[in-house]
Protein backbone atom coordinates (compact mmCIF):
# COMPACT_ATOMS: atom_id res chain seq x y z
CA UNK A 1 0.00 0.00 0.00
CA UNK A 2 1.25 3.47 -0.89
CA UNK A 3 2.14 5.72 2.04
CA UNK A 4 -0.12 8.72 2.66
CA UNK A 5 1.23 12.21 2.00
CA UNK A 6 1.74 12.70 5.73
CA UNK A 7 3.74 9.45 6.01
CA UNK A 8 5.70 10.39 2.92
CA UNK A 9 6.63 13.78 4.40
CA UNK A 10 7.81 12.01 7.55
CA UNK A 11 9.96 9.67 5.43
CA UNK A 12 11.40 12.66 3.56
CA UNK A 13 12.56 14.14 6.87
CA UNK A 14 14.49 10.95 7.56
CA UNK A 15 15.86 10.23 4.09
CA UNK A 16 15.95 12.51 1.09
CA UNK A 17 15.34 9.52 -1.25
CA UNK A 18 11.65 9.64 -0.28
CA UNK A 19 11.52 13.17 -1.67
CA UNK A 20 11.76 11.77 -5.20
CA UNK A 21 8.54 9.83 -4.54
CA UNK A 22 6.87 12.97 -3.21
CA UNK A 23 7.97 14.80 -6.37
CA UNK A 24 6.65 12.05 -8.67
CA UNK A 25 3.30 12.14 -6.91
CA UNK A 26 2.75 15.91 -6.91
CA UNK A 27 4.83 17.37 -9.74
CA UNK A 28 2.20 16.87 -12.54
CA UNK A 29 -0.53 19.16 -11.08
CA UNK A 30 2.07 21.68 -9.87
CA UNK A 31 3.71 21.71 -13.31
CA UNK A 32 0.32 22.16 -15.04
CA UNK A 33 -0.39 25.12 -12.76
CA UNK A 34 3.06 26.61 -13.40
CA UNK A 35 2.68 26.20 -17.16
CA UNK A 36 -0.47 28.27 -16.92
CA UNK A 37 1.22 30.89 -14.75
CA UNK A 38 4.04 31.12 -17.33
CA UNK A 39 1.54 31.16 -20.23
CA UNK A 40 2.78 27.95 -21.76
CA UNK A 41 6.52 28.69 -21.45
CA UNK A 42 7.79 25.19 -20.65
CA UNK A 43 11.34 26.27 -19.77
CA UNK A 44 10.15 28.83 -17.27
CA UNK A 45 7.62 26.36 -15.87
CA UNK A 46 10.31 23.65 -15.48
CA UNK A 47 12.67 26.07 -13.71
CA UNK A 48 9.86 27.19 -11.42
CA UNK A 49 8.92 23.57 -10.74
CA UNK A 50 12.50 22.82 -9.65
CA UNK A 51 12.58 25.93 -7.45
CA UNK A 52 9.17 25.07 -5.97
CA UNK A 53 10.28 21.60 -4.88
CA UNK A 54 13.61 22.89 -3.59
CA UNK A 55 11.79 25.44 -1.42
CA UNK A 56 9.39 22.70 -0.34
CA UNK A 57 12.31 20.45 0.64
CA UNK A 58 13.84 23.23 2.74
CA UNK A 59 10.52 24.03 4.42
CA UNK A 60 9.38 20.44 4.95
CA UNK A 61 10.23 20.48 8.68
CA UNK A 62 7.85 23.39 9.17
CA UNK A 63 5.00 21.75 7.22
CA UNK A 64 1.95 20.90 9.34
CA UNK A 65 1.37 17.22 8.47
CA UNK A 66 -2.26 17.40 9.55
CA UNK A 67 -2.95 19.61 6.51
CA UNK A 68 -3.13 18.52 2.85
CA UNK A 69 0.17 18.68 0.97
CA UNK A 70 -0.99 19.73 -2.52
CA UNK A 71 -2.40 23.17 -1.60
CA UNK A 72 0.82 23.84 0.31
CA UNK A 73 2.89 22.97 -2.76
CA UNK A 74 0.62 25.09 -4.97
CA UNK A 75 1.10 28.02 -2.57
CA UNK A 76 4.86 27.71 -2.94
CA UNK A 77 4.51 27.33 -6.71
CA UNK A 78 2.36 30.46 -6.92
CA UNK A 79 4.93 32.45 -4.95
CA UNK A 80 7.78 31.15 -7.12
CA UNK A 81 5.92 32.02 -10.34
CA UNK A 82 5.02 35.50 -9.09
CA UNK A 83 8.68 36.10 -8.11
CA UNK A 84 9.89 34.99 -11.53
CA UNK A 85 7.27 37.04 -13.38
CA UNK A 86 8.03 40.11 -11.28
CA UNK A 87 11.74 39.74 -12.07
CA UNK A 88 11.28 39.19 -15.79
CA UNK A 89 8.31 41.57 -16.22
CA UNK A 90 7.52 39.50 -19.25
CA UNK A 91 4.67 41.08 -21.18
CA UNK A 92 5.47 40.26 -24.80
CA UNK A 93 2.71 38.69 -26.81
CA UNK A 94 3.04 35.17 -28.06
CA UNK A 95 2.54 34.59 -31.75
CA UNK A 96 1.04 31.10 -31.99
CA UNK A 97 -2.55 32.20 -32.56
CA UNK A 98 -2.80 35.15 -34.93
CA UNK A 99 -5.59 37.67 -34.73
CA UNK A 100 -8.30 36.89 -37.23
CA UNK A 101 -8.52 39.68 -39.79
CA UNK A 102 -12.12 40.70 -40.43
CA UNK A 103 -13.81 38.76 -43.21
CA UNK A 104 -11.62 35.67 -42.85
CA UNK A 105 -12.82 32.27 -41.75
CA UNK A 106 -12.82 31.59 -38.01
CA UNK A 107 -9.72 29.95 -36.58
CA UNK A 108 -10.28 26.21 -36.99
CA UNK A 109 -11.03 24.01 -34.01
CA UNK A 110 -7.88 22.04 -34.80
CA UNK A 111 -5.77 24.73 -33.11
CA UNK A 112 -4.93 23.12 -29.82
CA UNK A 113 -7.18 24.48 -27.10
CA UNK A 114 -4.29 24.61 -24.63
CA UNK A 115 -2.29 26.84 -26.91
CA UNK A 116 -5.27 29.15 -27.39
CA UNK A 117 -5.71 29.40 -23.65
CA UNK A 118 -2.00 30.13 -23.13
CA UNK A 119 -2.15 32.77 -25.84
CA UNK A 120 -5.16 34.38 -24.19
CA UNK A 121 -3.39 34.31 -20.82
CA UNK A 122 -0.40 35.97 -22.49
CA UNK A 123 -2.60 38.65 -24.04
CA UNK A 124 -4.19 39.63 -20.75
CA UNK A 125 -0.95 39.44 -18.72
CA UNK A 126 -0.36 43.22 -18.75
CA UNK A 127 -3.90 43.88 -17.52
CA UNK A 128 -4.49 41.06 -15.05
CA UNK A 129 -2.46 40.48 -11.87
CA UNK A 130 -0.57 37.18 -11.46
CA UNK A 131 -2.74 36.54 -8.38
CA UNK A 132 -5.87 36.76 -10.56
CA UNK A 133 -4.31 34.43 -13.13
CA UNK A 134 -3.49 32.01 -10.31
CA UNK A 135 -7.10 32.20 -9.10
CA UNK A 136 -8.33 31.44 -12.63
CA UNK A 137 -5.98 28.44 -13.03
CA UNK A 138 -6.70 27.03 -9.58
CA UNK A 139 -10.46 27.33 -10.06
CA UNK A 140 -10.81 26.20 -13.65
CA UNK A 141 -7.94 23.75 -14.06
CA UNK A 142 -7.35 22.39 -10.57
CA UNK A 143 -11.04 22.56 -9.67
CA UNK A 144 -10.37 24.10 -6.26
CA UNK A 145 -12.99 25.89 -4.17
CA UNK A 146 -12.93 29.63 -3.36
CA UNK A 147 -11.87 28.79 0.18
CA UNK A 148 -8.94 26.61 -1.01
CA UNK A 149 -7.85 29.30 -3.49
CA UNK A 150 -8.08 31.94 -0.75
CA UNK A 151 -5.69 29.85 1.37
CA UNK A 152 -3.27 29.33 -1.52
CA UNK A 153 -3.35 32.97 -2.69
CA UNK A 154 -3.24 34.20 0.93
CA UNK A 155 -6.27 36.47 0.50
CA UNK A 156 -9.99 36.57 1.34
CA UNK A 157 -12.67 34.64 -0.56
CA UNK A 158 -14.16 37.96 -1.68
CA UNK A 159 -10.80 38.82 -3.27
CA UNK A 160 -10.73 35.42 -4.97
CA UNK A 161 -14.18 36.06 -6.48
CA UNK A 162 -13.11 39.52 -7.66
CA UNK A 163 -9.83 38.17 -9.09
CA UNK A 164 -11.65 35.39 -10.88
CA UNK A 165 -14.19 37.82 -12.34
CA UNK A 166 -11.35 40.14 -13.49
CA UNK A 167 -9.48 37.27 -15.13
CA UNK A 168 -12.57 35.85 -16.85
CA UNK A 169 -13.67 39.28 -18.09
CA UNK A 170 -10.19 40.00 -19.49
CA UNK A 171 -9.81 36.56 -21.07
CA UNK A 172 -13.23 36.60 -22.70
CA UNK A 173 -12.55 40.14 -23.92
CA UNK A 174 -9.28 38.97 -25.46
CA UNK A 175 -11.03 35.97 -27.03
CA UNK A 176 -13.60 38.34 -28.56
CA UNK A 177 -10.82 40.66 -29.85
CA UNK A 178 -9.18 37.68 -31.52
CA UNK A 179 -12.47 36.60 -33.06
CA UNK A 180 -12.57 33.36 -31.12
CA UNK A 181 -16.10 33.90 -29.83
CA UNK B 1 -33.09 43.24 -25.51
CA UNK B 2 -29.40 43.76 -26.40
CA UNK B 3 -26.77 41.20 -25.34
CA UNK B 4 -24.52 42.13 -22.40
CA UNK B 5 -20.74 42.47 -22.79
CA UNK B 6 -18.90 39.20 -23.28
CA UNK B 7 -17.03 39.73 -20.00
CA UNK B 8 -20.31 39.69 -18.11
CA UNK B 9 -21.50 36.54 -19.86
CA UNK B 10 -18.24 34.73 -19.12
CA UNK B 11 -18.31 35.17 -15.35
CA UNK B 12 -18.46 31.95 -13.33
CA UNK B 13 -21.35 33.31 -11.27
CA UNK B 14 -23.86 35.38 -13.26
CA UNK B 15 -26.02 38.08 -11.71
CA UNK B 16 -29.77 37.27 -11.94
CA UNK B 17 -30.35 39.71 -14.83
CA UNK B 18 -27.50 38.28 -16.95
CA UNK B 19 -28.49 34.74 -16.03
CA UNK B 20 -32.04 35.40 -17.23
CA UNK B 21 -30.68 36.84 -20.47
CA UNK B 22 -28.29 33.94 -21.06
CA UNK B 23 -31.11 31.48 -20.40
CA UNK B 24 -33.18 33.09 -23.12
CA UNK B 25 -30.43 34.02 -25.64
CA UNK B 26 -29.01 31.24 -27.80
CA UNK B 27 -26.10 33.38 -29.01
CA UNK B 28 -24.92 34.23 -25.47
CA UNK B 29 -25.35 30.62 -24.34
CA UNK B 30 -23.17 29.49 -27.25
CA UNK B 31 -20.55 32.16 -26.49
CA UNK B 32 -20.47 31.05 -22.87
CA UNK B 33 -20.12 27.41 -23.86
CA UNK B 34 -17.38 28.27 -26.37
CA UNK B 35 -15.47 30.29 -23.79
CA UNK B 36 -15.84 27.42 -21.38
CA UNK B 37 -14.10 25.15 -23.90
CA UNK B 38 -11.41 27.72 -24.77
CA UNK B 39 -10.52 28.67 -21.22
CA UNK B 40 -9.63 25.20 -20.13
CA UNK B 41 -6.25 23.70 -19.34
CA UNK B 42 -5.46 20.20 -18.11
CA UNK B 43 -5.18 19.70 -14.35
CA UNK B 44 -1.95 17.72 -14.78
CA UNK B 45 1.02 17.88 -17.15
CA UNK B 46 4.08 15.65 -17.40
CA UNK B 47 7.13 17.63 -16.30
CA UNK B 48 10.37 17.38 -18.33
CA UNK B 49 12.42 14.33 -17.29
CA UNK B 50 15.53 16.37 -16.44
CA UNK B 51 13.87 18.33 -13.62
CA UNK B 52 13.99 15.55 -10.99
CA UNK B 53 17.71 14.65 -11.39
CA UNK B 54 18.61 18.35 -11.40
CA UNK B 55 16.52 18.90 -8.30
CA UNK B 56 18.11 15.96 -6.44
CA UNK B 57 21.59 17.14 -7.44
CA UNK B 58 20.74 20.63 -6.17
CA UNK B 59 19.56 19.15 -2.84
CA UNK B 60 22.76 17.05 -2.57
CA UNK B 61 24.93 20.11 -3.24
CA UNK B 62 23.00 22.08 -0.64
CA UNK B 63 23.41 19.32 1.97
CA UNK B 64 27.15 19.10 1.21
CA UNK B 65 27.51 22.90 1.54
CA UNK B 66 25.73 22.86 4.88
CA UNK B 67 27.92 19.98 6.15
CA UNK B 68 31.09 21.85 5.16
CA UNK B 69 30.02 25.12 6.74
CA UNK B 70 31.49 25.74 10.24
CA UNK B 71 28.90 25.42 12.96
CA UNK B 72 27.63 28.85 13.85
CA UNK B 73 26.78 29.37 17.49
CA UNK B 74 23.55 31.32 17.76
CA UNK B 75 23.79 34.88 19.14
CA UNK B 76 21.70 34.01 22.22
CA UNK B 77 24.04 31.16 23.14
CA UNK B 78 27.07 33.41 22.73
CA UNK B 79 25.51 36.00 25.05
CA UNK B 80 24.66 33.31 27.61
CA UNK B 81 28.26 32.00 27.47
CA UNK B 82 29.65 35.52 28.00
CA UNK B 83 27.35 36.07 31.02
CA UNK B 84 28.41 32.71 32.47
CA UNK B 85 32.12 33.52 32.00
CA UNK B 86 31.67 36.91 33.66
CA UNK B 87 29.83 35.27 36.56
CA UNK B 88 32.67 32.75 37.03
CA UNK B 89 35.34 35.51 37.00
CA UNK B 90 33.28 37.62 39.41
CA UNK B 91 32.83 34.74 41.81
CA UNK B 92 36.59 33.97 41.77
CA UNK B 93 37.51 37.60 42.49
CA UNK B 94 34.94 37.74 45.29
CA UNK B 95 36.33 34.51 46.79
CA UNK B 96 39.94 35.82 46.63
CA UNK B 97 38.98 39.10 48.33
CA UNK B 98 37.07 37.24 51.02
CA UNK B 99 40.09 35.04 51.70
CA UNK B 100 42.47 38.01 52.19
CA UNK B 101 39.94 39.67 54.51
CA UNK B 102 39.80 36.46 56.54
CA UNK B 103 43.60 36.37 56.87
CA UNK B 104 43.61 39.95 58.14
CA UNK B 105 40.98 39.13 60.77
CA UNK B 106 42.97 36.08 61.89
CA UNK B 107 46.11 38.19 62.29
CA UNK B 108 44.23 40.81 64.30
CA UNK B 109 42.83 38.09 66.57
CA UNK B 110 46.32 36.62 67.13
CA UNK B 111 47.62 40.06 68.12
CA UNK B 112 44.74 40.54 70.60
CA UNK B 113 45.34 37.09 72.13
CA UNK B 114 49.09 37.78 72.46
CA UNK B 115 48.46 41.17 73.99
CA UNK B 116 46.02 39.74 76.52
CA UNK B 117 48.66 37.08 77.40
CA UNK B 118 51.56 39.50 78.06
CA UNK B 119 49.30 41.94 79.93
CA UNK B 120 47.98 39.04 82.09
CA UNK B 121 51.59 38.06 82.91
CA UNK B 122 52.34 41.62 84.05
CA UNK B 123 54.53 42.79 81.18
CA UNK B 124 54.30 46.44 80.17
CA UNK B 125 55.11 45.83 76.49
CA UNK B 126 55.11 43.10 73.94
CA UNK B 127 58.87 43.45 73.35
CA UNK B 128 59.60 42.64 77.03
CA UNK B 129 57.33 39.65 76.93
CA UNK B 130 58.89 38.35 73.70
CA UNK B 131 62.41 38.85 75.07
CA UNK B 132 61.56 36.81 78.16
CA UNK B 133 59.81 33.95 76.42
CA UNK B 134 62.67 33.74 73.91
CA UNK B 135 60.82 35.10 70.92
CA UNK B 136 62.98 38.28 70.85
CA UNK B 137 66.22 38.39 68.96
Amino acid sequence: MEPSDSELVLKCLEAKEAFAELYRRHAPPVYAFLKGMHRGDEHAAADSLQETFLRAFNALRRFDRSRPLRPWLLTIAGNVARDVLARSKKVQYRAEVPDRPSGEQPIPETVATNEVCFTLLDRVAPRVSPRAVAAFLLARCQGLSYSEIATINECSQATVKRDLADAMAALSGAAAEMGLV
Amino acid sequence: MSCPEIGKVALPELDPETQAHVDSCTSCREKRARLDRLLTLPAEAVPPKEVLPKLLAQIDAQIAREAARPVRVPQTRRIAAAIFAMAVVGASVFAALSRSELNEREQRLQTIVLESEWRALGYSSEQQFLADVGGGK
